[in-house]
């Protein structure tokens, strides 16, 4: 298992679009993928629980990845979080 | 009955009059949700009520993705390819396994196919609302949306209305035959976008927020939007007139023809000013000489920066770093500054990005770090010698700022606000070679020029200062000894006094000799008609709001620098404000601007 804490730093926060985006990459990995918010969780391959972890700018999530491909994952899905600008 | 205004939130901005084409929602088109409220479905007949709803899921879910690629490949160049994204989310949260078993098990208890997808939604939409944030809050008119989508795929299934037609008329409910301006409660993403039709002048509404998806798409659509009280929708009655007025912001039901006429030519000028200013984007901002003049945005939240990218701006020239603080219980850790700092950098990819450090006074103190009470905070501790005064908070401030630079490769610009003695900047300067050792980091150091004394002894700072940038809201203040907002002083504060227009001229042309690049950060630099005088003094950029980019540019671009150098030499001979914001006016409108 790996995780990183990561600091959300686009202005919308994981609302539909962003975390559309987030979900489609954490789909192409085999790992279980968590993002963990003020100790609720929900998987980053689900958008409907990703959105309801409501995370804005701001917040700072831990991303856990736990899996064949968990380093590669977490590289991906860091990534990503940092390249959302909306 | 006779015309009747009523205040109207703008969603969208512009005017526009038409006759009123009512919009009664998706699911009126698909016939009335029959069995929405059932919850007693025999228990023989609930197995094939849980095929249809899953049927339905899916129907839904097919006829957003095709909306999707149609939103995609139709409107992509409109609205910017992301928006088609709204709609996968919506098909994804529709194949959810959650969301689906949530109704099936309703399904399975007796409840019809449509009374267990509006009710779902419904407390989707509930818990998105309980959310402490209010873009999360304005999704939840999506879920609702999209229970009634299901809804209505169930109603179409159950009645039999088949294949590819079913479909449509899940999604497509009648669009206006003729220009109208569509008046519903409220409208749904996927309803905005299908009116992209030339037949829609305008929406008036009475449920969503300037964050709801709908909002968003007729903006990038530019169609005027505004929300009307609820009790007032029904002023609108279909196939009379309707007209929505941009300023101020009103909605008129029945308008008469002088209304609907002022309506009318507000929205073509206003489309016609749009069209010119969307193609002057591409362009850069150079007199017809061709002298380029850098135009900044400035940048109060991290909101601001798409709008900035959108803009095309040349660099931010005011990075507000209130913000970061402001929200906070404490103060933010540099990590933590650092993150919010390099997304500005990386955003901007490679333009210049000046941060100003915390500028922070009596007047709105932080909530974690009250100060004693001044008699008069705007002479008091204010700006950099707040920062002095908490060193380690200087530093930390400067090491995230380093940070930041060290992570993207690029210069951080560190703008040191309220200066008023070289020995701020000397100490400021120390900090920041010490931090560069630690962090690898690099940083170009410049001041804020906001008070007379040091907008006449710039020279002093010469090889302290990198950069300069006129805060011309507080130079003006402190050069009249006037509140900007004060009451009763109204008409006092004007920066285009001689007087204020020469101390800037002056410690322009005194970086210059220096060698620091020179800019304007205040509100002044963003009205196209002192643009043009800023230009002339040799300002080398000017940072505004991103939507004024657009209008400062075309001033600029109107006129070669020897004009606009023979109109700021009249307008410094003015004895009054007045005089020069005149000429400054006329001079521009001699070349078919402003108005």
């Amino acid at each position: 298992m790996v995780e990183k804490n990561i600091t959300i730093a686009n202005p919308s926060g994981l609302h539909t679009r962003p975390a559309k985006r987030i979900v489609d990459v954490a789909r192409a990995f085999a790992s279980e993928i968590t993002f963990i918010k003020e100790g609720r969780d929900g998987s980053a391959k689900n958008l409907l629980k990703l959105m309801k972890l409501g995370i804005t700018l701001g917040n700072t999530i831990t991303v856990r990845c736990e899996g064949e491909d968990e380093s590669a994952a977490l590289e991906s899905i860091s990534a990503a979080l940092a390249s959302l600008s909306e | 009955m006779a015309q009747k205004t009523v205040s109207a939130l703008i969603l969208s901005p512009g005017a526009a009059a038409g006759p009123v084409f009512r919009d009664s929602n998706a699911s009126a088109s698909c016939g009335e949700n029959v069995l929405a409220n059932r919850k007693d479905i025999p228990e023989a007949e609930r197995d094939a009520e849980r095929e249809l709803l899953f049927d339905a899921l899916d129907r839904a879910a097919a006829d957003l993705l095709r909306l999707a690629e149609r939103v995609r490949s139709e409107l992509g160049s409109v609205l910017g390819t992301d928006k088609a994204e709204i709609f996968k989310g919506h098909a994804d949260i529709l194949q959810d396994d959650d969301f689906r078993n949530d109704m099936a098990r309703l399904v399975a208890d007796g409840y019809s196919a449509q009374c267990a997808a509006l009710a779902v939604a419904e407390s989707n939409a509930l818990d998105m609302e309980a959310l402490d944030d209010e873009y999360f809050r304005e999704r939840s008119s999506d879920f609702r949306e999209l229970g009634r989508k299901v809804a209505d795929c169930a109603s179409a299934i159950r009645f039999g209305s088949s294949g590819a037609s079913g479909s449509a008329a899940c999604l497509c409910g009648p669009v206006p035959p003729v220009p109208s301006i569509v008046v519903a409660e409220e409208l749904s993403p996927a309803r905005t976008v299908q009116y992209h039709v030339p037949n829609v002048l305008g929406f008036i509404v009475s449920k969503g927020g300037a964050n709801s998806h709908a909002a968003i798409l007729s903006r990038s659509l530019g169609i005027p939007a505004a929300v009307v009280p609820i009790g007032d929708l029904a002023l609108f009655q279909s196939g009379a007139m309707a007209a929505i007025n941009a300023d101020p912001d009103t909605a008129t039901a029945e308008p008469d023809e002088e209304a609907v006429s002022r309506a009318r030519s507000a929205a073509l000028a206003a489309s016609l000013r749009k069209e010119r200013l969307a193609k002057l984007r591409d362009f850069p901002a150079a007199t017809s000489c061709g002298h380029r003049i850098g135009l900044f945005a400035n940048v109060g939240g991290m909101k601001d920066l798409p709008a900035a990218a959108a803009e095309k701006a040349d660099g931010i020239g005011l990075f507000r770093t209130e913000f970061l603080f402001m929200e906070e219980t404490s103060f933010p850790d540099e990590q933590k500054q650092a993150a919010f700092y390099r997304q500005a950098l990386e955003t901007l990819r490679g333009k210049p990005v000046i941060f100003r450090l915390l500028d922070i006074g009596g007047d709105k103190p932080l909530p974690y770090d009250p100060q004693p009470p001044e008699a008069n905070p705007f002479l008091g501790v204010r700006g950099i010698r707040y920062l002095l005064a908490r060193p380690e908070l200087l530093a930390s401030q400067i090491r995230a700022l380093l940070l930041a630079s060290a992570a993207s490769g690029q210069t951080v610009r560190i703008m040191v606000p309220m200066v008023c003695l070289p020995s701020e900047m000397k100490a400021v300067r120390e900090i920041a070679a010490a931090e560069e050792r630690r962090t690898g980091g690099h940083a170009a150091i410049g001041m804020m020029v906001e008070t007379p004394a040091v907008a006449m002894s710039v020279r002093a700072y010469s090889g302290l200062s990198e950069f300069i940038s006129i805060g011309t809201n507080d130079l003006t203040q402190y050069s009249l000894a006037v509140d900007r907002e004060h009451d009763r002083l109204a008409g006092i504060y004007d920066e285009f006094h001689p007087g204020v227009l020469s101390l800037m001229a002056k410690a322009c042309a005194d970086a210059r000799h220096s060698g620091m690049e020179t800019g304007v950060c205040g509100e002044f630099a963003s009205r196209p008609e002192a643009a043009v005088l800023l230009a002339a003094m040799g300002f080398d950029e000017l940072s505004m709001r991103a939507s004024a980019i657009a209008s400062v540019k075309e001033a600029i671009r109107s006129c070669t620098m020897r004009e606009a150098g023979a109109l700021l030499e009249r307008a410094l001979a003015e004895s009054e404000a007045e005089g020069a914001r005149t000429l400054a006016r006329a001079f521009l409108a001699e070349r078919g601007l402003g108005g």
